[in-house]
């Protein structure tokens, strides 16, 4: 089992009311995203309301973690304090929702394509607790 | 029928790598340049409005360094007696849009509209050094995502799969930005044509947008004075009118509708080049191409200066430098007014003048018509 990546020098994400049951669900390794029982959707990032109808978004589901690479980029140029270049920035359509996408990293992938499977890897804790959902290569060993 | 105001004159700066002035000096150099282009004097003004962010993720955000607000700009020109002073969040079109409307409003006669940038040199220009990520930034910086464009290079190595387009493509772009700047006398690569194999060994940012696709630091500044047509009219040059507008919130082809002006008027565009693919992504989402398409228009010459659709005339951000768009409203209001010097297009009597990126986009057409 390869180490999961550290996080200890990333930026932290700062919790706020409306991102705090995201990242507070990281701790348990659980990927939950905000529901709006009324549209029937799913959102990515947290927000107050739904876009849709304006209700307040204050229900959570959890997801599988299992998406579809939608676009990605190789970072070469090291602007993000605390992440060593190269790294992959993917941006992933989770399976429980056309559009809903997270940005997010993709780890230990040769030559990335869009439409590749992908699952999730948590990132290792940072003090807190918190975790960064990050993704890898659908049935590579964890 | 016409929105009834008009530019009366635009300034500049020239666009340094390195500055030699500060923020607040740029600011103020392109302010009385417009003045006096537009044949007024200081005291004539009677509205500013200005656009301080320096958006970059390692800004220091302080007035009088890397910002100049309003309240700088009117202390050190001296303006009193405004009816009407803003600076807006958004890109300079932005400004002239909120500008015609405090004109409209009988408000104001004369508006100054300032744009500055500026690198400070004790700091990485595009770097992010905090360690906390807030609001909108905690999905992204964790994730290294944000700076150096990543949003905008993801996109385009999607469009790259999905068309069957190359970096070879690309370079075309940068080329033709290059190409313009020479034409241009205060672009920053105004000197420096760039070979495609220099283009294609060139290091990447965030594959696969390298160096060249990223418009350069700089500092400088423009600045324009909006005025109704009917004083324009009796101004030293031939008035730019402010046709029409729009923004993000509409589809982006509703500028032509707005303006009154169907896309087979323009004669010439100016289009944010803040990355290069975004030139490929406006070519398609206003209807110059199909999806997908926008790369073979490029690379098949249809936007040179002596095409079909000449763009971003003056160079661009890619080749004027960074001055987030206030050089593309500049290049209109010269090029419909005839003045353009060796770059001018033509008989070009309506441009298409698009600045931000695109979600944050603003449109206008600027012409030679009222």
């Amino acid at each position: 089992m390869s180490p999961a990546p550290p996080v200890d020098e990333r930026p932290y994400p700062v919790h706020d009311p409306d991102s705090a049951p995201f990242w507070a669900a990281t701790a348990g390794r659980r990927l939950v995203v905000p529901h709006c029982p009324r549209c029937v959707r799913l959102h990515y990032p947290p927000a107050p309301r739904c876009v849709r109808c304006l209700r307040p978004l204050d229900t959570w589901q959890e997801v599988s973690g299992h998406g579809t690479l939608r676009a990605w980029t190789t970072v070469h140029a090291g602007l993000v304090a605390g992440l060593e270049v190269p790294y992959v920035v993917a941006e992933v359509e989770l399976d429980e929702q056309p559009g809903l996408v997270i940005t997010s990293n993709l780890l230990g992938a040769g030559q990335p394509r869009v439409g590749d499977r992908v699952e999730l890897q948590w990132s290792r804790p940072y003090p807190d607790g918190t975790r960064l959902p990050l993704f890898r290569p659908s049935g590579a060993p964890s | 029928m016409s929105s009834g105001v008009a530019f009366m004159g635009v300034g500049f700066t020239p666009v340094e790598r390195e500055p030699t002035r500060s923020a607040l000096g740029y600011a103020l150099d392109a302010a009385l340049d417009a003045i006096a282009d537009a044949g007024l004097r200081p005291g004539d003004i009677d509205g500013y409005v200005g656009s301080a962010p320096a958006p970059t993720p390692g800004a220091a955000h302080a007035d009088g360094a890397d910002e100049v607000s309003m309240y700088l700009m009117t202390r050190h020109l001296g303006l009193t007696g405004l009816g009407w002073v803003a600076d807006v969040q958004g890109m300079p079109a932005g400004m002239a849009v909120t500008a015609a409307a405090a004109i409209r409003s009988g408000e104001c006669r004369y508006v100054l509209g300032v744009r500055v940038m500026y690198r400070l040199t004790d700091r990485r220009y595009g770097a992010s050094s905090v360690g906390a990520a807030l609001g909108e930034t905690q999905y992204e910086l964790p994730f290294g995502a944000g700076p150096g464009g990543t949003r905008f290079a993801t996109w385009l190595r999607r469009y790259l799969e999905l068309s069957g387009a190359g970096r070879a493509d690309l370079y075309e772009v940068v080329a033709n930005a290059r190409r313009n700047a020479a034409l241009n006398p205060v672009a920053v690569w105004r000197d420096r044509p760039l070979a495609r194999a220099d283009y294609l060994d060139a290091r990447m940012i965030a594959d696969p947008l390298c160096l060249y696709d990223c418009d350069l630091p700089v500092c400088g500044a423009g600045a324009f004075v909006l005025s109704t047509a009917r004083c324009a009219a009796d101004g030293p040059h031939r008035p730019a009118h402010l046709a029409g507008w729009s923004n993000w919130t509409r589809p982006p082809g509703a500028v032509f509708e707005h303006s009154r002006r169907p896309r087979d008027r323009i004669d010439v565009a100016q289009l944010y080049d803040g990355y290069s693919s975004f030139v490929y992504r406006w070519l398609e989402e206003l209807g110059w191409c199909e999806p997908l398409q926008g790369w073979r228009f490029v690379s098949d010459g249809r936007c040179a200066l002596r095409g079909e659709l000449p763009v971003n005339t003056f160079g661009g951000s890619l080749g004027e430098g960074r001055l987030h768009g206030i050089g593309h409203l500049r290049e209109a209001v010269l090029q419909v007014s005839g003045r353009a010097g060796a770059r001018q297009v033509p008989g070009a009597r309506n441009c298409l003048v698009q600045i931000g990126p695109p979600d944050k986009a603003w449109s206008m057409v600027v012409s030679a018509d009222g």
